[in-house]
């Protein structure tokens, strides 16, 4: 579980699945992720789950779904108030 | 000669008739057409002017699912193969009518062997739903389909070896010469000695035919394609410009474009590409493009097949088309049956190479 | 800030090399645009510097290696070049037009000179289980302590190389608990080590800062050097990770993350999709674009800096960058560029330390390919070892055709993640050297984009 030593200076809500979480404004929404214990958000071909892995949008595994239904990269997708995010439930790649 | 779709088809077509057979390829950054193929299995609107094509791509089309079982049992590798019917889709009513006439003059010419149905706005939605405000409607046929091309072509590969086929990779081939009866072919990869030759090398056949004695007028035609994100069944039929592959991932073409041997992405044409797939369905407006290809169709004058028997070198064979997914199980079932016994069928007669030379009287 | 239709040159990516650039460029008055696909300007090294600095005490753990790019941040906030951050480049022509997209928008812009500061990426490493959550790369993890100032407690860090002890050291500095520290670096140095440490010791500093990090790590770590025969275990997330040690003894350790690295390789998607002509680095085992002194690549107006162009670090990333831009100014101002020697030995100077690096810690064998036949080799198409093999044996004559053989190189991330471990798959059966293998065929839109934002870009040709 990853945890923050600094505190939040400016903080936004996002919604990941429809529930409230705190973020950093300005911050890629993989690290509230990761930050809230989300270790795996979408699934291989293969059906196994995937986390983000480079945190820099060169591994593509850190895909989620946006609201107008694209699909994006957690780690190049950056936290504003009110954003929302949903994690696909089944295979990769999948759109909502 | 040729490690395409046309070289491999008529590869595991002679190798599963038993005889020794090896294969040239030449290098992995060569044009390659076979990696640009659509993966459609279509017969609406071929042969049009030219019925002895339209014959022979229904032809194909019926001897398919043989192949595809043939090739699924030996090597364990589904092939996708969908014949469930296929769409040509029409944005504006000129589109449309033009299509009718097309698709009507062929029936005409094939007395009435040739099924397929014009389908208005109301019809075609039943079939395909959620299509654009522009689609006034479309041709369809009910023998037309699609399969994944590149698995085709590594299955032809494999079957080809597992019948005993040899393979030689990076074989540039830079000269043949004949005497006697047989035919040396030097590459880069040394010498081969044959008493029977097949050149299927695509674009490279321009330069190989005349070596025995043959002319394959061919020329490049660029084509691009874009591939999104696999995703949910938005597409329920394979269409011209449109399929949805069994992976989830949909392919957008085409473009027909005369650059030369060029197989750059270029924006401005990749952008009309997506413009008309939107159009057709606006659903696709959120799926991302992960990538594009670029490829060059081996190009005959009049577009279609060229195959020819050399006479000044009996033995040899020049073999070209662009529809090499289409035409893979005539290519495998019929065509290397004839080549195998050194002859070429009565109804392959029209396509050879002289048909260009008739002039006007 | 209204961006322009054209301008003298165009700078994809803001980190140091950019950076240097920009600045360089707007001293002598050149229109210059940088395109960044971050919030803000810094790159990977100094990432969120500028929102760092207010909480500098909190985040000193990042060391003085990242606070010293606070003096190319601040300079390049107050030259008159324009930036765009979360703009994703994703094509340039050989004419030199620049296609990027930015909040949903393709757009497009002209450059009479183009330079491509885009920087490195961590080596694809796909030991087995690699794919699973809990395991990011080393580089992630320092991402996350420098965007979010978190870290996660009881990690294994797996692998070697500077990036991989400097972690490690601010990790420790920041007070997370480390569980192990698992070194795959050869436990003794050889003689082709010390000939080169020669010309590293023109970089004294950086050579102590190492051996110093290394020696405090040894001590306040559980730390195993010289481990082989590495596999991440876990079924459905990481449980931890078994190894052998230097007395051949199997080792295993719980943990529930593991950050992994065997170094860094340029990020080279966007200069291959660009045709720019190539070059195997053998020390390095990746490829770089071919650049003449200044950087000018193979495509006339197209320049490569920094890491993009082939490691060597932050110092020598601003200098390459700052001579490109110089080079750039003397071509569109038709003056002559007579310092071009000095910066170029100055650059090199920077760069010393690297051969000695990359010798030390080239990556294992079994890293650059796994052992193990059920360890994934392309992470978006999940394809294995022996998935790949099973193609590979079929007789393919390079990437292109394994790709078209067995999906290899087709998912998302077009072989960022798989092309350099199929070029070596193709070589441990083909033979012949490395290079001649080559590299999968890379082509725009080297990010994605929506069918609906490339359909959009339509009309604004067809108005021009």
């Amino acid at each position: 579980m990853f945890r923050r030593i600094k505190s939040q200076d400016d903080t936004v809500t996002i919604y990941i699945d429809d529930k409230p979480f705190l973020a950093t404004a300005g911050e890629p929404v993989a690290n509230v992720l990761l930050n809230e214990g989300f270790s795996s958000v979408h699934t291989a071909p293969n059906g196994k789950p995937r986390g983000p892995y480079c945190m820099m949008g060169v591994c593509f595994d850190c895909m989620i779904t946006l609201q107008d239904g694209r699909i994006e990269q957690a780690c190049q997708t950056y936290a504003e108030d009110g954003i929302r995010l949903y994690l696909p439930v089944n295979s990769a790649d999948r759109a909502v | 000669m040729g490690g395409g779709l046309v070289g491999f088809s008529i590869a595991y077509g002679l190798a599963r008739r038993g005889l020794g057979c090896a294969l040239l390829d030449a290098s992995d950054t060569d044009f390659r057409a076979a990696r640009g193929n659509f993966g459609l299995v279509w017969v609406q609107g071929k042969g049009a002017g030219f019925s002895a094509y339209a014959d022979w791509t229904m032809r194909s089309s019926e001897l398919w699912p043989a192949l595809c079982e043939e090739l699924q049992d030996m090597t364990g590798h589904g092939l996708g193969l969908e014949q469930d019917g296929g769409i040509h889709i029409c944005l504006s009513q000129k589109e449309y009518d033009d299509r009718k006439e097309k698709l009507e003059l062929l029936r005409s010419h094939q007395n009435g062997r040739f099924a397929f149905e014009m389908l208005d706005r109301q019809a075609l939605l039943e079939l395909q739903p959620d299509l654009g405000p522009d689609v006034v409607g479309g041709s369809w046929c009910p023998s037309d389909g699609h399969v994944n091309p590149l698995y085709l072509l590594r299955s032809l590969h494999d079957g080809f070896l597992r019948h005993g086929g040899h393979v030689q990779a990076d074989a540039d081939v830079d000269d043949i010469s004949f005497a006697k009866g047989i035919f040396t072919v030097t590459s880069r990869q040394g010498q081969f000695r044959t008493p029977r030759l097949v050149l299927a090398a695509g674009l490279g056949n321009r330069k190989l035919a005349p070596l025995v004695g043959l002319d394959q007028p061919v020329r490049p035609q660029k084509g691009q394609i874009l591939v999104t994100q696999k995703t949910d069944r938005l597409i329920r039929f394979p269409m011209t410009l449109l399929r949805q592959t069994a992976e989830g991932s949909i392919m957008i073409g085409d473009s027909k474009e005369e650059v030369g041997f060029d197989i750059s992405s270029t924006t401005d044409v990749m952008a009309q590409i997506a413009n008309r797939a939107e159009r057709t369905i606006p659903a696709l407006k959120h799926q991302q493009i992960i990538r594009s290809w670029g490829a060059l169709r081996v190009m005959s004058p009049d577009g279609y097949p060229v195959y020819d028997q050399s006479t000044t070198h009996p033995g040899a064979y020049a073999v070209t088309c662009h529809s090499g997914v289409t035409l893979a199980a005539a290519h495998a079932m019929d065509l290397a049956g004839d080549i195998a016994t050194g002859t070429l069928a009565d109804n392959l007669h029209a396509f050879t190479e002289r048909r260009f030379d008739v002039s006007p009287d | 800030m209204s961006v322009r239709s054209d301008y003298d040159l165009v700078i994809i990516g803001a980190g140091p090399a950019g950076l240097a650039a920009a600045i360089e460029a707007s001293r002598h008055d050149l229109s210059t645009l940088v395109l960044d696909d971050q919030p803000a300007p810094g790159g990977q090294i100094y990432r969120n510097i500028t929102q760092n600095r207010g909480q500098r005490h909190t985040s000193a753990f990042l060391g003085n290696d990242y606070w010293s790019g606070s003096r190319l941040v601040d300079g390049f906030a107050h030259v008159s070049a324009n930036v765009l951050t979360e703009s994703r480049v994703w094509q340039i022509t050989n004419d030199r037009q620049v296609f990027f997209s930015r909040q949903g928008k393709a757009q497009n812009v002209q450059a009479r000179a183009v330079l491509v500061a885009t920087g490195a990426m961590e080596r694809p490493i796909p030991v087995a289980g690699w794919t699973l959550p809990g395991v990011m790369s080393v580089g992630a993890a320092q991402t996350m302590l420098k965007t979010s100032g978190s870290g996660a407690d009881g990690a294994v860090f797996l692998g070697s190389g500077p990036l991989f002890y400097l972690t490690v050291w601010q990790y420790l500095q920041a007070g997370f608990d480390v569980k192990a520290v698992v070194d795959t670096a050869p436990t003794r140095m050889r003689p082709e080590h010390y000939l080169l440490a020669i010309a590293a010791l023109l970089q004294p500093i950086l050579l102590l800062k190492g051996l110093r990090w290394r020696a405090a790590i040894r001590r306040k770590t559980d730390y195993h050097a010289g481990a082989t025969s590495v596999v991440i275990a876990g079924e459905d997330s990481a449980t931890g990770v078994t190894f052998q040690d230097t007395a051949k003894r199997m080792k295993y350790i719980p943990a529930k993350h593991v950050f992994i690295h065997q170094g860094v390789v340029p990020n080279v998607n966007l200069t291959m999709a660009t045709d720019l002509r190539h070059q195997w680095h053998p020390r390095q085992l990746c490829w770089v674009p071919q650049t003449d002194m200044f950087g000018e690549s193979s495509v006339d107006g197209i320049f490569v800096a920094g890491d993009s162009m082939g490691i060597a670090g932050a110092a020598a990333a601003a200098l390459s960058g700052k001579l490109a831009a110089r080079r750039i100014v003397a071509n569109v101002k038709r003056r002559p560029f007579f310092m071009a020697p000095v910066w170029h030995a100055l650059k090199w100077r920077h760069a010393a330390i690297r051969p000695f690096l990359d010798s030390l810690f080239k990556p294992p064998d079994d890293w650059r390919v796994p052992e193990e036949d059920h360890a994934i080799v392309c992470r978006c198409e999940a394809l294995t070892k022996a998935d790949v093999n099973a193609a590979i044996a079929l007789g393919v004559s390079g990437p292109n055709q394994l790709k078209s053989y067995c999906r290899a190189g087709m998912g998302r991330c077009q072989g960022r993640m798989c092309a350099l471990t199929i070029q070596k798959m193709i070589h441990n059966h083909n033979g012949g050297s490395e290079e001649s293998i080559g590299y999968l065929k890379i082509r725009p839109p080297i990010r994605p984009l929506t069918v609906g934002e490339l359909a959009a870009l339509t009309y604004k040709n067809a108005s021009r």
